[in-house]
């Protein structure tokens, strides 16, 4: 269990995160027993149960989700709650939270035969693929969406949507069951917690261990995990996506081999990374924002993203469709001019400034707390963020320019009105 | 607080119960400034202009038409307003502060924004100068009307949005919430140079202005400050002289159903009540955090309601319901996804009617109180959010602490008058987005 003690919160946070690596497992049937668990638990046997009896506990909130890190998958729950301090009837809030963390988990609605409730596993299929089909009504988010699935598809794990979808269809009570008991027979899991009362908390924690051990349900975490090197695609995959918009949406996709905790990669070449990401597109004073939107005016929106964890680069922008050409080869101009190290010393610095602004604000945020600590820590460094913040000011153009020439371009998405004769052909 | 000349009065107001306090401090030049500190690593600028889309038809001191402004004026000030006389932009300054800015435009304000972990006094000077020292070129104007188009286009591709600009359109006839923040590609093509000058010199004076700072900021820092800008270099004074054309608004909707084509996979129902405003005498911190509890014992997650929708599987898991209060207008909009619109709106109406009849029990309005309760204590773990709060409160000339000590008094017998009051005549808008074959 990891613990941070602060008392700037008046919401302490406290999450459980079970390590899934003694099964197969995949994206869908990880989406279907998280819609499942949190339909209703033993003793809370219906949505509205279960959220009620939370908006008794001063609107705590419960939470699931699903991590991915290069190749190593979690489920996590989390509980984020008021500090007893501050309720007005003076209730204490920890072990109501960890007992509605291991009622969720450990304590499913079942039926008769010992399988999840039929009428919930139906009903969740059909969310999930309402779900996965609505990914295409925000045509902005979709575009990124397809592009980044592009650039994933030769990861160990991945699963795309289709194939989602075709598994999810085939889901029944019996076989998400079965997945359930591989998931939490002999678990490993890791706990984190923010917040001011740590001592209330582990005690409640220590209760709930000390119920799962006796059921035999705890096992140990490696003591190193593995993160695989992304791999690179040698071409461009390039996909036109026919529909109706008022404004084409352009996702062009780059990969790096520099992400956390791969072999050979230093946090060095991390921060290098992350500070290439920041010139070229990471907000207002970068290269796509002033170059593409200021000085060209072709978009409202061109931006970059850079995730640590899967390599990728990600640009996104809304334009007019006559503009596409011309948008691309501006961005692919913008990362080419980094890359023959045609970086100012204002730029190196507001990015160092930026991505310091960043991991200074991490410390205001339970959430944010936890999500660099817990998985740093975990996998790669048991750096801080005031140490992550030095490494980052070290940074060189020329090591940013470095940076820059390991990146490399894969996949170009463009949602666009349906081609008209003469156009290029659509391919989805 | 040392006493400065340019302090016409400040008072301190706190709630010791949630070890929260804030200064509210009238500058001579007209600035109303709140400091609210707080141990964060976070500071929190807004300065809030009370100047927003609605703000587009006005009369002179004497009643008489005097200025029309093309719709997206006050959105597309908010563009502009970035830009220095010497060619710089202040974006870039901020960044080279290494502080986060942004700004955005409601219905009603204005928003010019910062946050900061080091630079505050830099910071918070660059905001004043660049909102009160505009200077609009032909050029830049022409440029950043491409991009505010396309700004336009983005929203108008997302359905979501789509769906609740055409619900608010179909509930009102001639209020002007009614029409888009951003004004359309259409209207942004007559807004010149000229139009901005002119409004910024109207609108964007220091007695129309509120400045919150919410972090780590020294109150006496802060006026010495507002002092340079404020007073040294002389921006606008005195009061907004125009004001905004009265209309008068009908309690029915202007529409009742409104049907729209897109491209889009499943059905996306926004269903709107259009609320009786009350009289300004009626209008109080009780009435709207009974507005919020009722929308919580009506639409949250953990209803009957939601149960029949969500279990019967006639929405998706999200249904969301928003309110929106203010001194002349007041509408509920609840969303979701859906192939059974009407059976949807059906079980929706039938529900308030039974509750309409029936009442609240006991217990779900205490849950809820406790929900609206926690809710506003969780304002306070964020240097942003309790600055957003505190814009909320000045809008409404509230003390935000005044809605915990509220909430907490509350009693079901007042929120179902209120109830009763609001929905025994509600006029109800339907907009349902429907997919493209």
């Amino acid at each position: 269990m990891f613990v941070m003690k602060s008392d700037k919160f008046k919401f302490s946070s406290l999450s459980m995160h079970i390590f899934l690596d003694r099964i197969d497992t995949n994206m869908a049937f990880e989406s279907m027993l998280l819609g499942v668990l949190t339909r209703g638990t033993d003793k809370h046997r219906t949505l509205s149960d279960l959220n009620s009896y939370l908006d008794t506990l001063y609107s705590m909130t419960l939470g699931t989700r699903r991590h991915s890190f290069a190749g190593n998958r979690f489920l996590s729950a989390s509980i984020e709650y008021l500090d007893k301090k501050y309720t007005y009837d003076g209730t204490e809030l920890e072990s109501p939270g960890v007992e509605i963390i291991k009622e969720l988990l450990f304590d499913p609605l079942l039926d008769q035969d010992g399988l999840f409730l039929d009428a919930y596993v139906e009903s969740e299929k059909q969310n999930l693929i309402n779900a996965f089909n609505s990914r295409k009504n925000n045509t902005k988010a979709y575009a990124a969406s397809r592009c980044v699935e592009i650039m994933s598809e030769d990861e160990p794990g991945f699963q795309s949507f289709d194939d989602a979808l075709e598994c999810i269809s085939n889901i029944t009570a019996k076989s998400l069951t079965d997945y359930y008991y591989k998931v939490i027979s002999a678990c490993s899991f890791v706990c984190f917690y923010v917040g001011n009362t740590p001592e209330r908390a582990i005690s409640a924690v220590e209760d709930m261990m000390h119920s799962l051990k006796q059921k035999g349900r705890l096992g140990t975490l490696p003591h190193m995990f593995t993160l695989q090197a992304p791999h690179i695609p040698s071409d461009v995959t390039s996909l036109n996506i026919p529909i109706e918009v008022s404004q084409c949406k352009l996702s062009v996709g780059y990969k790096t081999p520099v992400v956390f905790g791969a072999a050979d990669v230093t946090p060095h070449e991390i921060y290098a990374t992350q500070l290439l990401n920041e010139i070229f597109g990471g907000g207002a004073s970068s290269k796509l924002f002033l170059n593409v939107r200021e000085t060209k005016g072709l978009c409202y929106y061109c931006g970059s993203s850079y995730s640590i964890y899967s390599g990728i680069i990600n640009v996104n922008s809304g334009i007019d469709s006559a503009d596409r050409a011309l948008v691309e080869a501006e961005i692919d101009a913008q990362l080419d001019s980094i890359r023959r190290g045609d970086i100012s010393a204002d730029e190196l610095e507001n990015a160092k400034r930026a991505l310091k602004f960043s991991y200074t604000q991490i410390t205001d945020s339970t959430e944010a707390l936890e999500y660099f600590y817990l998985w740093r820590t975990l996998f790669f460094t048991a750096a801080s963020h005031t140490e992550v913040i030095d490494g980052i000011m070290s940074v060189t153009a020329e090591d940013v320019a470095c940076a820059a020439k390991k990146i490399v371009k894969c996949a170009c998405v463009c949602i666009d009105t349906p081609a008209e004769e003469g156009r290029a052909p659509d391919n989805e | 607080m040392n006493e400065r000349k340019s302090v016409l009065s400040e008072e301190t107001v706190s709630m010791p119960r949630i070890d929260e306090s804030y200064l509210k401090i009238q500058h001579e030049s007209g600035l109303s400034i709140y400091v609210h500190p707080k141990d964060m690593s976070v500071t929190y600028a807004i300065l809030c202009v009370n100047f927003g889309s609605m703000d587009q038809s006005f009369v002179d001191e004497n009643g008489y038409p005097c200025l029309e402004l093309p719709h997206g004026t006050a959105h597309f000030m908010e563009h502009k307003i970035f830009e220095n006389e010497d060619g710089s932009d202040s974006f870039e300054r901020f960044s080279a502060l290494g502080a986060d800015a942004n700004a955005y435009t409601t219905h009603n304000r204005t928003v010019y924004l910062f946050n900061c972990t080091e630079y505050f006094d830099e910071c918070l000077e660059e905001l004043l100068h660049f909102v009160t020292h505009p200077c609009f070129r032909k050029e830049s104007i022409d440029r950043e009307r491409d991009i505010i188009a396309q700004e336009i286009l983005m929203y108008e591709d997302n359905p979501y949005s789509r769906a609740q600009e055409a619900l608010i359109e179909a509930m009102y006839f001639k209020h002007p919430i009614k029409n888009k923040v951003s004004g359309t590609v259409e209207s942004i093509e007559d807004i010149t140079a000229e139009t901005l000058y002119e409004c910024h010199s109207q609108f964007y004076k220091a007695s129309e202005m509120s400045l919150v700072i919410c972090g780590n900021a020294d109150p006496d820092n802060v006026v010495s400050i507002v002092d340079k800008v404020m007073i040294e270099s002389n921006p606008s004074r005195g009061k907004r002289r125009l004001k905004v054309t009265s209309f008068e608004e009908p309690i029915t909707v202007r529409c009742e159903r409104v049907e729209i084509q897109m491209p889009i996979n499943r059905p996306i129902l926004n269903l709107g009540f259009k609320l009786p405003v009350p009289l300004p005498e009626d209008a109080s911190i009780e009435r709207d955090l009974a507005l919020d509890l009722i929308c919580e014992m009506l639409f949250s997650r953990s209803t009957e309601l939601y149960s029949t929708l969500f279990d019967g599987g006639f929405i998706a898991p999200w249904f969301s319901s928003s309110l929106a209060d203010s001194e002349d207008y007041a509408n509920i909009s609840i969303s979701t996804e859906t192939e059974h619109c009407d059976k949807v709106i059906e079980l929706i109406e039938n529900y308030i009617d039974q509750k309409l009849e029936n009442g609240f029990e006991s217990e779900e309005f205490e849950r809820c109180r406790r929900v609206g309760y926690a809710e506003l204590i969780s304002t306070f773990d964020s240097t942003e959010d309790i600055a957003e709060f505190m814009i909320e409160g000045i809008v409404k000339h509230r003390n935000i602490y005044d809605y915990i000590t509220t909430v907490e008094s509350l009693t079901k017998e007042y929120v179902e008058s209120v109830f009763r009051q609001t929905f025994s005549n509600r006029q109800k808008s339907v907009v349902i987005i429907t997919p493209t074959n």
